[in-house]
């Protein structure tokens, strides 16, 4: 008899806290719509410490980085307003894709972790920890 | 309430819960099932010869979990034929129900998770449901979860199944690997189906598959891409030369949007049946 039927010990973890985050776009990030309606991102990048002459003459440094959205990362740019939640972000594509809660929820929350990474959005959290207000590179 | 089929048995969930985990151990193993917040069901099973002392299982949890600082109150219940106990704690509480089945020689235990009150109701319709799903008479088993209903010829094992977003795939394949059965169901389909649905399932098989046919067939609202061609054996029958038959269908089911596929590698077994993919209530009632 295996040991664990009849004895294991559930632990619900919810992800309702995740899904009442707010994603934002970053302040200091420039769209730029493309003639087929996806998006390129502009964002403003910190200029390195080392990035001094005579090391700029050589290397040139932009200044910032380009983030090219398809046509699904479009949608979910235009979602994250500041206004919706994740999981209204996460509704709203089930819809648009014909997609269920959860296919869409791992297609939505890996697409926001990858632009909260490139510093295009953040992810404000309803009840921040303490002393932590957003989580990501918003700028 | 949606129908779930795995592992031989087959049960009956609510519309809004989605299978997360799964195991395709035939042994030991389990399904999970969450609401769009948590885990609300666990499936747990394992294969044992004969009933196992239920009594005695019960009483041993029941001390165990009466220990635990979280948990408040416990108590015996039967539903429908289980037997198990209802664990309240401060933040909800749980059920748990055990039965044996003699035709898979398995014991399942279900396990419900109660955020809030426990609904009495859906707990006796999901554990009704409960069934073990025999071969049809196509010597063929039902497994059915993230939208694909598939009947497997019964000496096929479930060899691999993914689970990403718009994509859920399962292939079977039988001990010797002589044979394989693949099923897709892919989403987003306009975002990424360039040219037609023939001209992709002619993409998903390997060049050195040779002899194509290439086909077509309506079945109902469904138009159906088909290929026939022979492909390398496998292992010594490769040696030898010998080649294997491949099989492969595609289409698009008008109801959902999404693109259903099925390749088989290899002959049919002494039955002589082949797997079969359903998308949709239409498409399984329009004749083969």
């Amino acid at each position: 008899m295996r040991e664990t039927l009849f004895s294991i010990h559930v632990q619900p973890v919810s992800w309702r806290p995740m899904l009442q985050a707010v994603p934002r776009r970053n302040a200091a990030a420039d769209a730029v719509r493309r003639p087929d309606g996806t998006l390129a991102v502009h964002v403003r990048l910190r200029r390195p410490r080392w990035a001094v002459p005579p090391i700029t003459w050589v290397v040139h440094l932009t200044g910032r980085r380009t983030v090219n959205l398809d046509a699904v990362g479009t949608a979910v740019w235009d979602w994250a307003d500041g206004r919706h939640t994740v999981e209204d972000v996460i509704d709203e594509f089930s819809r648009r894709y014909s997609l269920t809660f959860h296919e869409a929820r791992a297609a939505v929350t890996g697409f926001l972790g990858s632009l909260v990474k490139r510093g295009v959005l953040a992810i404000e959290h309803p009840t921040p920890p303490a002393g932590r207000q957003t989580e990501g590179a918003g700028s | 309430m949606t129908d779930v089929a795995w592992r031989h048995f087959a049960w009956q969930v609510p519309d809004t819960w989605e299978m997360l985990l799964f195991s395709r151990d035939q042994e030991s193993g389990q399904c999970v099932f969450a609401d769009r917040y948590m885990h609300r069901l666990e499936f747990n099973w394992q294969r044992a010869e004969r009933a196992p002392d239920f009594a005695r299982m019960l009483a041993d949890c029941r001390n165990s979990l009466t220990g635990e600082p979280a948990v408040t109150a416990v108590c015996d219940i039967e539903v429908a034929g289980w037997r198990g106990l209802a664990v309240s704690t401060a933040a909800g509480g749980s059920s748990r129900f055990g039965r044996y089945f003699a035709g898979e020689r398995c014991l399942v235990e279900l396990v419900f998770v109660w955020p809030e009150r426990r609904d009495l109701s859906l707990e006796a319709d999901v554990l009704a449901s409960v069934r073990e799903t025999p071969r049809d008479e196509a010597g063929r088993r039902h497994w059915r979860a993230f939208g694909l209903d598939v009947r497997v010829p019964e000496e096929l094992a479930l060899q691999s199944c993914r689970a990403l977003p718009g994509r859920a795939e399962m292939v079977f394949r039988d001990a010797k690997g002589r044979r394989e059965e693949r099923f897709q169901r892919l989403g987003l389909v306009p975002q990424w189906l360039r040219g037609t649905v023939a001209e992709w399932l002619n993409a998903q098989i390997p060049a050195a598959v040779t002899n194509r046919s290439c086909g077509s067939e309506t079945r109902g609202r469904h138009e159906r891409a088909l290929i026939r061609g022979d492909g390398a054996g496998a292992g010594v029958a490769r040696l030898l030369g010998h080649r294997q038959p491949w099989q492969a269908a595609a289409w698009i089911c008008p109801e959902d949007g999404r693109l259903y596929s099925w390749i088989t590698i290899g002959r049919a077994g002494a039955a002589g049946h082949p797997g079969q993919l359903s998308c949709c209530a239409a498409a399984e009632r329009t004749p083969p």
